[in-house]
């Protein structure tokens, strides 16, 4: 009679592609029930987060995308070290008192002491990630991704004000993406705080009050993730690297979030505010732009893979070999 | 055979390098060699044996149903001991270089360490 604890690993597998279910689900099952204490009827989380994150190994593996998921370490890296610079700019740049921060457009920005706390805690995940393993640098992440997310909700229950959203969004992108964060320490987002506070340091050399403002630290965000996703890309090219232009791909949504606000006062009349819900569809907009080439590179990879005849080989794109 | 190996990966071949080994006796295998420090959990082990398996490093040996289950062994192939003997060599080599680096780096400290000592004292 099969036990409910392993009618539940194998209710779990059921994520895992079929043809890969059948050649080792036996398998696998028989694993992890060796590896159960005592009278366990339940998989443990460390089991369950397991058996996802190799049922999404398996998925991009059946497509040919492999490469994918081995790019997402570098792109973590480089979105927490965005997240870094950016928080080190805004801390030391914006106002963490109810005073508001003028915008090109007639806009008002300001973080507040729910940012500080938020942004303080984006610096706190970067230098973490420096200087502990990479298990408590994305302890770090999560908790900094917490407090993004809880701003709004304390925001609205006190008389405490927040950041605007158009800052915290992007940081949510880069978040998603830095819990990707491979096992060793990183060497990058430390240094994020002194790049941050380089460039805030230089726009007040040059333009003394106010050298911080969301016009000119957002797209220079976006510029630096893209510039070094590209760097980091082409590297992988050269190398034939089977992570090819994924990281490139992978840090276009986050650099994308950052000029959402640009690109919908583009699309406006002269001089024209965009209200929230303009914004809020931008955003999706270019959200779902940002992720197309990341699934078009996966969905031509995949064809190529089962249909060899119908393109080049496989093996001389961007995205590396097969294996 | 120049293959860049991780060092779960390097593990799973070094485990596999004295006999064929199934899913448990491998994860309890690597977690010996490396002190406890890799713990592998199926979905990774797995993971890492398909793409080994794929760069014919290792491959499936027999299969035994013991209690109901199953379970299937795994063995180094010739290639598979071939990259870990070089990866061995290299990893080697680095040991030594640093080695004898940190033995100059301490003799050249020796004698300030004591000149220092015989001033204080």
């Amino acid at each position: 009679m099969t036990r409910p604890l392993e009618r539940r690993y194998r209710a779990l597998l059921r994520l895992y592609p079929a043809a890969y279910r059948a050649e080792r689900a036996d398998e696998m099952v028989a694993t992890y029930l060796e590896l159960v204490s005592g009278n366990a009827r339940w998989p443990s989380p460390a089991d369950v987060t397991d058996l996802i994150r190799g049922a999404v190994r398996q998925h991009l593996r059946a497509n040919g995308a492999h490469g994918l998921l081995k790019a997402l370490p570098s792109a973590a890296a480089l979105a927490l070290t965005t997240a870094t610079v950016i928080s080190t700019m805004w801390l030391l740049g914006v106002d963490t008192l109810p005073r508001a921060l003028a915008l090109r457009d007639g806009s008002f920005l300001t973080i507040g002491a729910l940012g500080a706390v938020t942004f303080g805690g984006w610096l706190v995940a970067g230098i973490a990630a420096s200087i502990m393993p990479g298990r408590w640098g994305r302890w770090a992440v999560a908790a900094a991704l917490v407090l993004t997310v809880t701003v709004m909700p304390v925001a609205a229950l006190t008389s405490l004000q927040r950041p605007a959203m158009q800052m915290l969004v992007p940081q949510l992108m880069l978040g998603l993406l830095a819990l990707a964060l491979p096992a060793g320490r990183q060497v990058w987002p430390v240094l994020g705080v002194p790049i941050g506070a380089l460039i805030v340091g230089a726009w007040s050399a040059l333009d003394g009050w106010y050298p911080v403002c969301s016009c000119r630290t957002q797209p220079s965000a976006a510029v630096l993730l893209l510039l070094a996703g590209a760097v980091v890309a082409v590297v992988f090219v050269r190398r034939r690297d089977e992570r090819g232009a994924y990281p490139l791909l992978l840090v276009l949504a986050p650099a994308g979030l950052f000029v959402v606000r640009d690109v919908a006062t583009g699309l406006l009349p002269h001089a024209a505010t965009p209200t929230w819900s303009m914004l809020a569809t931008t955003a999706a907009i270019v959200t779902v732009v940002a992720l197309a080439p990341v699934l078009i590179a996966v969905t031509m990879r995949g064809r190529r893979l089962r249909h060899p005849g119908d393109a080049a080989d496989a093996s001389s794109s961007s995205f590396g070999p097969t294996r | 055979m120049s293959i860049n190996l991780r060092e779960p990966s390097f593990l799973i071949l070094t485990a596999l390098a004295r006999e064929p080994l199934h899913g448990y006796g491998l994860i309890a295998e690597v977690s010996e060699l490396s002190h406890g420090r890799v713990a592998l959990r199926p979905g990774t082990l797995y993971g890492a044996l398909d793409r080994l398996t794929d760069d014919e490093l290792v491959s499936a040996d027999r299969e035994e149903i013991i209690d109901g289950r199953l379970r299937r062994y795994y063995r180094l192939t010739e290639q598979g001991e071939a990259v870990l003997r070089a990866e061995t060599e290299r990893m080697r080599a680095n040991v030594e270089a640093a080695s004898a680096r940190l033995k100059a780096r301490a003799s050249l400290r020796t004698p300030a360490t004591v000149s220092l000592a015989g001033g204080v004292a």
